[in-house]
């Protein structure tokens, strides 16, 4: 009788509400005393229909839903959609806007990694490096707030370019707070590297092999705790990732330990590559112009109007026939390849062209046309390679918007990490993990 | 910037795509980065969410079929003498498709020791809703597991030799499959939960046997 009362299992639901949880997920965990035997996670608790709501706005409409995809790290899904939706286009912003998009990225990244290192050492205990790191965070967020007008929500990117330039100031900001976020992160290493009640939680828990990490398709910083160094940023460097020098930690045993290490070295390599953005940085536009085609004789009455700034922004499009200048008013309206971007401010509340230019393009299925088919194009988020399947039927709004999340692949393979462990192991390796149920769930 | 070039295969209908994924694996695709789903039956029938598909969608079924009888009676299609140019809407638009869903696995060559990506490939397949012809790769690749879910979840494609699949995202007793493209955005879904009388309890809870022995 006792043998078979010491044998036997029984079943704790840990979550969605759980205060060791990171976001809302529920385990089923099967546990003999505190070990646990197996395990089970359920997500979808945070589902907002990212993809289906995509599908009903204009393409530009689509980027603030994806601030709510990885909401430590916006900016790189700003990015990374905005990204794909200009390859499908077949567009390139200008490269003042890309070296802006890579130090948006890189800004975000940090934040990414001080949440993730910060609110997992605060789970196990270290309260002082969560005050820290996200003391840290919130100076970068700030630094967000300046360049785009919101610490989380930043709805930064634009299908062409950004949306504002660089504030002025900026660079002496950003470096200014670089020091105390560096000041931080060694404070923060100090207390929890060599730190025995850390140490003993967090070395070979949560652990995983190179080949079962690759059968999961696990990217990121996960995947270079294992001892793998792919990194989407070195292996298809978009933007100007190839004229930035920077490094690849990697771990080697793929536990908590190690995926901790590698957030903290990313941390220094992400300030490292904003520092040299901000030398290499060139001058000029930060988006694409508006290269709008006018038909000729609108050309001719702008002139007679008197409004020669605009004559340098449009180009003639001169027909002997005239017969596309006849064929109907929404050829025209519709902008070319070019034209995709939101005329500035001064021109939309100052000039009536400026205002109709930015009416056709935002009013409802007026707007940019992307030509059809469908494209696939990944960065390197947070939790690693962040991808955007895109589907576009020629229309004003996208036919489909896949996300690829980067942290379902670790939570499907999470049973592997858990099974064996202790209820204890369980708090470490659901931290590191870094699920972001707002992108997990879309 | 340099583009990922991706090795386009693609699945003829009738034929299985299982084999060619087998195949693939077996020559070093060892990472399945994504599986994903695209319904196409509103491929080619102007964007989503024009004109047409609005004022249909605005109008409650009694008062559209009058609306309708009226505009027949006078010779009329209901909806079009109201629309600027209807054949600018579908300008430019591609062909309708045939197949109704198409799936796309999408591949990767890892190197795990210098990291480097050696090739991707993309496995097409575009198949109608029935029946069901894919085979589940999660023997392939075990994160196919919760993708095929996920598209189970959201499409409503089955996989043969998984009858019993479950949801990834919504919950058991959600009706439909959302990112089908004749699911309306708007549809609400029937409250859930325990009635006033009944015991209180969660289907989904139970799917982990629990294995605990009373005495």
């Amino acid at each position: 009788m006792t043998t078979d009362r010491e044998k036997t299992t029984y079943m704790l639901n840990m979550g969605p509400q759980h205060p060791a949880m990171h976001g809302v997920i529920r385990l089923l965990l099967e546990l003999e005393g505190e070990k646990v035997i197996s395990s089970d996670a359920e997500i979808g608790f945070l589902h907002r229909a990212f993809e289906k709501h995509a599908e009903t706005e204009t393409w530009n409409n689509v980027v603030p839903w994806t601030d709510r995809l990885n909401y430590v790290s916006p900016l790189i899904n700003n990015v990374g959609y905005a990204l794909a939706v200009e390859q499908l286009a077949g567009l390139t912003s200008p490269e003042r806007g890309q070296y802006l998009r890579v130090i948006a990225c890189e800004l975000s990244r940090v934040t990414d990694h001080l949440t993730c290192v910060g609110a997992s050492a605060m789970e196990l205990g270290a309260f002082t490096v969560f005050l820290y790191l996200i003391k840290a965070r919130e100076w970068i967020y700030q630094l967000v707030d300046s360049l785009t007008g919101a610490r989380i929500t930043t709805s930064y990117t634009r299908v062409g370019g950004v949306k504002a330039d660089l504030p002025p100031g900026f660079e002496e900001k950003c470096l200014a707070v670089f020091k105390k976020v560096r000041e931080a992160i060694a404070d923060s290493d100090k207390l929890l590297t060599k730190n025995r009640i850390f140490r003993d939680r967090v070395d070979g828990t949560g652990k995983i092999s190179k080949a079962d990490a690759l059968a999961y398709g696990i990217t990121g910083p996960f995947l270079r705790s294992t001892g793998v160094p792919y990194d989407v940023r070195r292996a298809h460097p978009y933007l100007v990732y190839d004229r930035l020098d920077f490094e690849v930690p990697v771990g080697s045993s793929g536990d908590n330990f190690d995926r901790y290490l590698c957030r903290m070295a990313e941390m220094e390599q992400s300030l490292r590559i904003v520092e040299q953005c901000f030398k290499q940085i060139p001058e000029g536009k930060h988006s694409l112009e508006v290269t709008e085609m006018k038909d000729a004789f609108t050309y001719q009455d702008m002139g007679k109007q008197g409004q020669t700034g605009l004559l340098k922004k449009y180009q003639a499009k001169v027909d002997q026939t005239l017969s596309e200048g006849q064929r109907g008013f929404r050829r025209n309206i519709s902008t070319t390849e070019t034209g995709v971007t939101l005329p500035s401010k001064e021109d939309a509340y100052g000039s009536i062209e400026g205002l109709m230019n930015h009416f056709e393009l935002i009013m409802w299925s007026w707007g940019i046309k992307i030509p059809p088919g469908e494209t696939y194009l990944a960065v390197e988020g947070g939790n690693g390679e962040l991808g955007f399947h895109v589907v576009s039927s020629g229309g004003d709004r996208p036919y489909r918007v896949r996300c690829r999340p980067p942290c379902l692949n670790p939570m499907a393979a999470l049973p592997l990490l858990l099974n064996g462990g202790y209820i204890a192991d369980i708090v470490p390796t659901f931290g590191s993990v870094n699920m972001i149920a707002g992108e997990l769930d879309r | 910037m340099t583009a990922m070039v991706w090795d386009v295969r693609r699945v003829e209908p009738g034929e299985p795509a299982f084999e060619l994924l087998k195949k693939l694996k077996e020559d070093g695709y060892n990472v399945l980065v994504d599986f994903t789903a695209v319904d196409y039956s509103a491929w080619g029938k102007g964007p989503k969410g024009d004109e047409t598909d609005d004022l249909k969608r605005a109008v409650p079924t009694e008062a559209h079929n009058l609306v309708h009888e009226i505009a027949s009676a006078r010779g009329e299609e209901y909806g079009t003498p109201h629309l600027p140019g209807k054949d600018t809407l579908t300008e430019g638009l591609p062909a309708p498709r045939k197949e109704r869903f198409e799936v796309v696995w999408r591949l990767m060559k890892l190197d795990p020791e210098t990291g480097d990506d050696r090739g991707r490939a993309a496995v097409y397949a575009a198949f109608d809703e029935e029946p069901p012809v894919l085979r589940s790769a999660a023997s392939l690749w075990p994160v196919a597991d919760w993708l095929e879910r996920e598209v189970w979840d959201m499409f409503g494609i089955r996989f043969v030799d998984r009858p019993d699949i479950k949801r990834l995202l919504l919950y058991e007793e959600f009706k439909g499959h959302p990112l089908r493209k004749d699911y309306p955005i708007t549809r609400r879904q029937p409250l859930i939960g325990p009635k006033a009388g009944e015991p209180a309890g969660n289907p989904s809870f139970n799917h982990l046997e629990p294995t605990i022995k009373y005495e």
